[in-house]
């Protein structure tokens, strides 16, 4: 009886633990709701798929073809950690989401790769293009 | 208590006991993982942080204080220049929307990245993109 009694107490404290978890990941919003609409997500532009491909593949004369010596200072400023070091080793890039209003298309990156101190680093910058022109980097 | 329940049969307390106490350690329990999951970067995902999405919400809507809880400790000015600009903000632009577009966690560090289109007081239209860094759920860098 005392051992059916035990069994019975840890199946029901088994039972209580399942939904007190259950609760929590129902009940769990994921912080704060975004009240503001979204505007629609869009394909990978072919003009900023070849700057990234430029850059993991450590392109110089292909960026300098692509872009304008303005942008090209931005993109500098945006592939700096952090710590404020360059990221000087591309490991990887991953493109990911674009959206566009108006003529205007902003098209995310994510790079990771070592800054010059030899650190891990990972950065994230957009690439603006109007009129499928790429003019700024952010 | 003991009174309060004084009137049930004891296997009875006992049952409601035990999944009393097992679901508040659970839920404890399954808070406390994820918040240390999420913080950590542990099995890292690109999925939306929810700090971030807080700290965006918190930007569109000029919520200092909200915003001062999402950054690293700041000292007295650096937060008093950060309620300055939010606002001098307020009367500069109204928010249209907010778009995830997507981000990457190495380790303790986030990046997420977001579009936001805002009408300014001229009645034109902007946007604009913010790229956040997060370390540990707290928003380090925003460029």
């Amino acid at each position: 009886m005392s051992e059916a009694r035990a069994v019975l107490v840890l199946a029901l404290f088994a039972g209580g633990l399942a939904a007190g978890v259950f609760v929590q990941r129902v009940t769990d919003t994921g912080g704060r709701e975004n009240p503001y609409p979204s505007l629609d997500r869009i394909e990978e532009p072919s003009q900023t798929a070849a700057v990234a491909t430029a850059l993991v593949s450590n392109d110089a004369k292909g960026l300098a073809r692509m872009l304008d010596n303005q942008t090209l200072s931005e993109l500098k400023d945006a592939l700096t950690a952090p710590s404020g070091a360059p990221i000087s080793d591309i490991r990887g890039i991953k493109f990911v989401g674009a959206t566009s209003k108006a003529g205007r298309t902003l098209a995310g990156y994510i790079v990771t790769g070592k800054d010059m101190q030899g650190t891990d680093a990972i950065v994230g910058f957009v690439l603006n293009l109007e009129n499928g022109q790429i003019v700024g980097v952010n | 208590m003991g009174k309060v329940f004084g009137w049930l049969p004891g296997i009875v307390r006992l049952a409601i006991g035990m999944v009393v106490v097992g679901a508040m350690i659970g839920y404890v329990l399954s808070a406390v993982v994820s918040t240390v999951i999420n913080d950590q970067g542990w099995f890292a995902t690109s999925g939306e942080s929810p700090q971030a999405r807080s700290y965006m919400v918190a930007l569109l809507q000029r919520e200092a204080d909200t915003l001062t809880a999402l950054r690293p400790q700041q000292d007295v000015v650096s937060q008093a220049l950060a309620r300055q600009a939010a606002q001098q903000s307020r009367q500069q632009a109204k928010p249209l929307s907010l778009t995830y577009l997507g981000g990457a966690s190495q380790g303790r560090v986030s990046v997420q990245i977001y579009a936001v289109e805002v009408r300014a007081n001229d009645g034109s239209q902007q946007l604009f993109s913010l790229a956040l860094t997060l370390v540990g759920g707290q928003v380090v860098l925003t460029r």
